[in-house]
């Protein structure tokens, strides 16, 4: 509804009365770290040597650790919750500037991670349970590995590529936030997804209308899929206890991976100045379930307990901190109460 | 020749019988036979979401007893229908030996 004639200016007294200006000025700060990031960064990213840029950008990390306040409004809480801890407490705080500093060297290694690789600069380490995905592949039905959106996970799967286990990623398209449903937001997004583009090369979106498809493809062809099971759901989700609340889960994989009768196998990969490093889980297989239903069933609350595990160990390394609650509403808002 | 093309036709007709009814099951299509008699695609019948394609893809796997080859996937296939039977009627005709559907990768260890 509009007055009429004064449409603008009705909408500008509404917005200041429910705080919109306060999240505009939120807003033009994200503008103003975004254009750094996408221009001078990312200019500087294509001309000067990967290891020299990835040096230099050293500096970066404690700067975006000490200035992104919204993120570490969003993240303290629920690191706290999670932990047991205070979310004012110096253990919470300290979390929170290690995860900010591990998402920056994260965000400045996409840039730089394809050239990284080119000129053998990307030190690859032999991963720890290699044993656990060569047993799993050698079943012929394709393998789903199951992880959480850990830093390490982009480095992680060029090294594997290298090695020669293409793995196939799976992505979402769709805005995080509403930040990303604006024009400076939308273009963030779009320059992101390709930098993350050229990181990953190997992926398919949820977005697709094939997408369970192409992945179902990969694994009858006897190849790899990733999943982060930690991702928000598309398919109907089940809600299970996850890091001191109450997650929605996406179940589509397990129906995927049900079908194409291939093992799950847990990983964790985490990052390190000098390389990634991976972990690999002994195999999930089936168990004589009679469908998708009992073997998501099983499966779910298995591998959500496994990346909570994960993440506890090593949570300065997890890239959702920031992101649980918005997750969760918009779940909720999607699918209902669960089940 | 007739009579052979005509033997064909009905084959035809006998499988897009069968593959109507497994989309209307597993699509969960709220459709009579009627309904969907003169179509021509799948998609225009019903929205085909990612998952549901692959529920309807394992379906037509097990009623027809075929498997389908990693590089024979695809979307469209699945979608249109006059294709989808003569793909159908080609691979019953011309079974692959390893062609019966996954029944799943146990615990080697059990």
């Amino acid at each position: 509804m509009t007055v009429a004639g004064r449409p603008a200016l009705a909408g500008s007294v509404t917005c200041i009365h429910n705080g919109c200006m306060s999240a505009e000025w939120k807003f033009w700060g994200r503008d103003l770290r975004q254009f750094l990031y996408r221009r001078p960064l990312r200019a500087l990213a294509d001309r000067l040597p990967p290891g020299v840029f990835l040096a230099a950008s050293r500096i970066v990390a404690p700067l975006y650790a000490a200035t992104s306040f919204r993120l570490q409004s969003l993240a303290r809480p629920n690191m706290a919750r999670a932990l047991g801890l205070d979310p004012g407490s110096a253990q919470v705080r300290a979390l929170c500037r290690r995860f900010l500093e591990n998402n920056a060297d994260a965000r400045m290694l996409d840039l730089v991670l394809e050239r990284l690789q080119k000129v053998g600069r990307l030190e690859c380490s032999s991963p720890t349970g290699k044993e656990h995905l060569d047993a799993a592949l050698a079943h012929g039905k394709g393998v789903m590995t199951a992880s959480g959106h850990f830093f390490g996970n982009r480095p992680a799967k060029r090294c594997l590529a290298a090695a020669g286990y293409p793995v196939l990623s799976i992505r979402d398209l769709s805005p995080a936030d509403p930040y990303q449903r604006r024009r400076s937001g939308k273009e963030a997004r779009r320059d992101r997804d390709d930098i993350l583009h050229r990181a990953i090369v190997d992926e398919v979106f949820v977005q697709d209308p094939d997408c369970a498809l192409k992945v179902f493809k990969r694994l009858r062809s006897g190849g790899l899929v990733d999943v982060h099971i930690d991702a928000r759901g598309h398919s109907p989700g089940r809600f299970l206890p996850f890091l001191g609340t109450r997650r929605a889960f996406p179940t589509g994989f397990l129906r995927i991976a049900f079908h194409a009768g291939c093992p799950v196998v847990p990983m964790l990969c985490l990052s390190d100045r000098r390389g990634p490093k991976i972990i690999f889980e002994a195999p999930l297989y089936r168990e004589g379930e009679r469908d998708a239903e009992e073997y998501t069933a099983r499966m779910l609350p298995f591998l959500a307990a496994v990346v909570e595990k994960q993440i506890l160990g090593h949570p300065e390394q997890w890239a959702l901190w920031a992101f649980m609650g918005r997750a969760d509403d918009a779940w909720e808002g999607t699918i209902g109460s669960g089940r | 020749m007739r009579g052979k093309g005509r033997s064909e036709v009905e084959g035809d007709a006998a499988i897009r019988e069968r593959v109507m009814r497994v989309a209307r099951d597993a699509l969960s299509l709220n459709l009579e036979a009627g309904d969907m008699a003169g179509a021509l695609r799948l998609d225009e019948l019903a929205g085909i979401d990612s998952m549901a394609a692959l529920e309807f893809l394992m379906a037509l796997e097990n009623e027809f007893g075929i498997r389908l080859d990693p590089e024979e996937i695809e979307l469209d296939l699945l979608a249109d229908l006059p294709r989808l039977v003569r793909f159908i009627g080609g691979k019953i005709a011309a079974p692959d030996p390893g062609g019966l559907p996954d029944s799943g990768t146990a615990d080697p260890s059990r």
